[in-house]
């Protein structure tokens, strides 16, 4: 089980690292500086002592004349100098046995004392006058004879001490200087193998962002991360590893997010094809519509019957029957032919007509009719037998009601990329109701195969043709006429080239 | 009256701790001891009495109760080494015993001064001494004498040779005593007697006319080691060493170079590692009770050294 490592910020790695250097070079400096006090202190104790013995030596042989002097001339200054001198000379035996702990100095320090005793007597008897001065003089220059006899040895001794403590001064001189080396080197080895050991983590970590960050800038952004470089990530709590592993973390979302963005364009692509292939299957069915629509309007036996009506007429000599007849032919024709095809404006225009002229004379002076097809949209491309239903419409429901007939008129005209087709008749119009029941059928944009070709048929084919970019607006009033304008795009050009290669249904 | 009775065992606590430290810092006040020696190295490396000081203070090394002194000097007489002794207030003074006039006044003013004598080579019994440890040197005349019945027989002319009685040396004194005793005893023939000096120039002098007087000596009875070493130049410069036995005293560098050559046959080295030890033992014991009165006496017998038994290391003083 991997415990979680505590987070270790690199700026208290870094304090922490500058605290074992203060501490180090503290300690470091307490020592030499303990070292140097020490060496100081023993070389100031040496030059003690041989100032101390000095003083002693030559205060012995000082006194000793200095007493000699005075018991000569008894001159206050001179007892005065000898008594200062005594008293240097204690001190300085004193200090020699402070500083020198060894019994012979402390046996020399008695020793002082008792010649100090034996001088004071002199200068008391010289004082008073006693007249023993030479006797008690002997005394003390028998103190004096013992101290030099035995000055070798003190000599010796202080000698000794001095080389013992020159030698132990040496060898923590030597000790220091080796002490110091050693710290130096091994301060210097933690220091470069820290900054080694901290660098290299640091930058090793962004060593690898640097790396990933170009990466994913040359657009490579399926880079996986290996699970060793994760593992090396995992290793340090600092700054730099969090960042890292926020990184990594961030550089694994975005990949799977990535992941999920392609799962999803998957899912609408094969949604889009699914649904492409739902309007395909829907355009077909709307063309088997179209043809099962037209199919309707295609009344081969008439024409054959026409023919032999058209023979029967000419060989009676009834012109007038056989105009009737040709026009009818050439409607049939139109119907027969152009079935499914695609036609051109004008020809549709002259199917209207030849339909107008069939029923006028059936409806003579009631029907009156007016055709026009602007030039520009003569060429445009429709699907036929659109316009015949619209008029056929007008006739029957606008002219036929009114007793004494009306009029029709068909036109056509080009706005931007639209053509128009407006059949108007001034007959006897719809009711508002009516009207309104029409739009709705025309609104709900179904195909009503029940109410034979009407005006929602005609529309529905446009539809089918121009896939829906058509409009038909229906204006009517009841004894004034009905106005029905439908716009479609202009397509000068054959969209179904196949309906092109058809030949004469007869 | 609470807070009265407070001070009142403050302060009193407070003297008996004063005095309590006072005792003992009387009481940790180290055994000052002093031993003078001759430094006379022109005539012998080492002496008895440095040999004896050396080995006090290697048994003293981790006794701080005792404080040893130690005086080698080249001029200081044995008198004004007490003078000296009395000046340093010393608690215990250790010195060889030395029976005359001059040297009884010393010991007499060691003693008015409460300075203890701790008595080595040679023993002065009524000086007033704390103690006598040394070489029982009357045993070591009789062990001479034995030696040289041994090896030469009764019948062998012997020679005395001894530094004039009238130092008062006691060491040297006990050493004939005991080999006279032994030799009448024995009666072993002595023919001759030597006075020689501790001038060793001197004693070769007085020995070599010894020897010249008296042709037919078989045995030389050493009763120091200035005698012994002057009498083995002499035999070694004579060509006598066959013929002559000569028996001393101490054991030395020169002495065993001696040894070696066979111009020395015997010496009758004294034990004084055994004598350093038993002076530092009462030392100590005297350290931890300053009242003692009187120590333990110690005589120690001779070794009897020959070539055969010095070590193949060097002598070293």
């Amino acid at each position: 089980m991997n415990r979680k490592k505590k987070f270790f910020s690199l700026n208290k790695k870094i304090f922490l690292f500058g605290i074992f250097l203060s501490a180090f070079f503290v300690l470091f400096f307490l020592g030499f500086w303990a070292s140097s006090r020490y060496i100081v202190g023993q070389q100031n104790r040496l030059l003690e002592i041989q100032h101390q013995f000095s003083v002693v030596v030559n205060g012995l042989h000082g006194a000793d004349g200095s007493l000699y002097t005075y018991a000569q001339g008894r001159k206050e200054e001179l007892k005065e100098r000898c008594g200062s001198i005594l008293q240097e000379i204690k001190t300085a035996a004193d200090e020699l046995s402070h500083y020198l702990n060894q019994p012979i100095f402390t046996d020399l320090s008695y020793m002082v004392e008792a010649y100090i005793q034996s001088a004071n007597r002199i200068l008391t008897e010289t004082e008073a006058g006693t007249g023993q001065f030479l006797a008690r003089y002997q005394e003390s220059a028998e103190h004096i004879s013992l101290m030099d006899g035995l000055m070798g040895q003190y000599t010796a001794a202080v000698d000794q001490d001095r080389i013992e403590c020159q030698k132990k001064l040496k060898e923590i001189q030597k000790v220091t200087e080796r002490v110091t080396v050693i710290a130096g080197v091994m301060l210097l080895a933690v220091c470069i193998a820290f900054l080694m050991s901290f660098s290299k983590r640091i930058t090793r970590n962004l060593t690898l962002l640097t790396n990933r960050a170009e990466k994913i800038c040359d657009g490579k952004w399926d880079t996986q991360i290996s699970d060793e470089e994760f593992e090396m990530v995992k290793k340090d709590r600092n700054e730099v590893t969090v960042l890292t592993k926020a990184f990594y973390r961030m550089l694994q979302m975005i990949n799977m997010q990535i992941e999920q963005l392609k799962i999803q364009k998957e899912i609408e692509r094969r949604l889009k094809e699914a649904g492409v292939k739902e309007a395909k299957m829907k355009a077909r069915l709307e063309h088997a519509q179209l043809l099962t629509l037209q199919s309707r309007v295609n009344p081969h036996f008439l024409f054959n019957a026409l023919n032999v009506i058209g023979g029967q007429a000419a060989e009676e000599g009834a012109d007038q029957t056989l105009d009737m007849i040709f026009q009818t032919a050439d409607y049939l024709r139109y119907s027969l032919s152009k079935l499914d095809k695609i036609v051109t404006l004008e020809e549709e225009f002259q199917n209207v007509e030849d339909y107008l002229m069939i029923q006028k004379h059936r409806f003579a002076q009631r029907l009156n009719f007016f055709i026009e097809c602007e030039e520009e949209c003569k060429k445009a491309q429709i699907p036929s037998m659109i316009l015949q239903p619209l008029c056929e419409n007008a006739l029957i429901h606008g002219i036929m009601p009114v007793k004494e007939g009306g009029k029709i008129c068909v036109t056509s005209w080009k706005t931007g990329e639209m053509i128009h087709i407006r059949v108007t008749d001034d007959g006897v119009g719809f009711s508002k109701e009516r009207l309104e029941e029409i739009r709705a059928r025309l609104e709900q944009n179904e195909y009503d195969d029940t109410q034979g070709i009407g005006i929602n048929n005609t529309i529905q084919r446009l539809k089918m043709y121009f896939h829906r970019a058509v409009t038909c607006e229906i204006e009517s009033e009841t004894g004034k006429g009905t106005n029905v304008i439908v716009s479609f795009p202009a397509q000068m050009q054959r969209i179904d080239k196949e309906e092109q290669g058809r030949g004469k249904i007869w | 009256m609470r807070k009265k009775k407070s001070m009142f065992l403050f302060g009193t606590a407070v003297m008996m701790m004063s005095a309590t430290a006072a005792d003992a810092e009387e009481a940790s006040a180290p055994l000052r001891a002093v031993i003078f020696y001759q430094e006379q190295t022109w005539i012998q490396d080492i002496n008895i009495m440095q040999q004896i000081a050396q080995s006090i203070q290697r048994n003293l090394e981790d006794h701080p109760e005792v404080a040893l002194s130690c005086y080698g000097t080249e001029n200081l007489s044995m008198t004004q080494s007490m003078k000296a002794a009395v000046n340093m207030r010393a608690d215990v003074m250790i010195c060889y015993g030395v029976d005359s006039e001059e040297a009884r006044a010393g010991y007499k003013s060691l003693t008015d001064h409460d300075i203890r004598i701790l008595m080595v080579d040679g023993d002065v019994e009524d000086s007033g001494r704390f103690a006598y440890i040394g070489t029982d040197n009357y045993g070591g005349g009789i062990q001479a004498a034995e030696i040289i019945l041994n090896e030469k027989g009764k019948e062998a002319k012997v020679a005395v040779l001894a530094p004039s009685l009238g130092t008062g040396l006691r060491s040297v004194g006990a050493r004939l005593d005991g080999f006279e005793a032994a030799a009448k005893e024995n009666k072993m023939n002595i023919t001759a007697y030597c006075e020689t000096t501790y001038d060793s120039l001197t004693a070769i002098e007085k020995i070599e006319i010894l020897l010249e007087e008296n042709p037919d000596l078989e045995a030389l009875f050493c009763a120091e080691a200035v005698s012994g070493q002057a009498a083995a130049d002499v035999v070694e410069e004579m060509g006598l060493k066959d013929q002559m036995m000569v028996i001393t005293y101490d054991k030395n560098q020169r002495i065993e170079e001696d040894l070696r050559k066979e111009a020395i046959d015997v010496t009758l080295a004294q034990d004084t590692e055994a004598i350093g030890k038993a002076c530092a033992q009462q030392l100590i014991a005297l350290a931890a009770d300053r009242t003692m009165e009187s120590g333990d006496d110690a005589a120690f017998e001779c070794i009897p050294l020959t070539d055969q038994d010095l070590e193949e290391e060097e002598y070293e003083p």
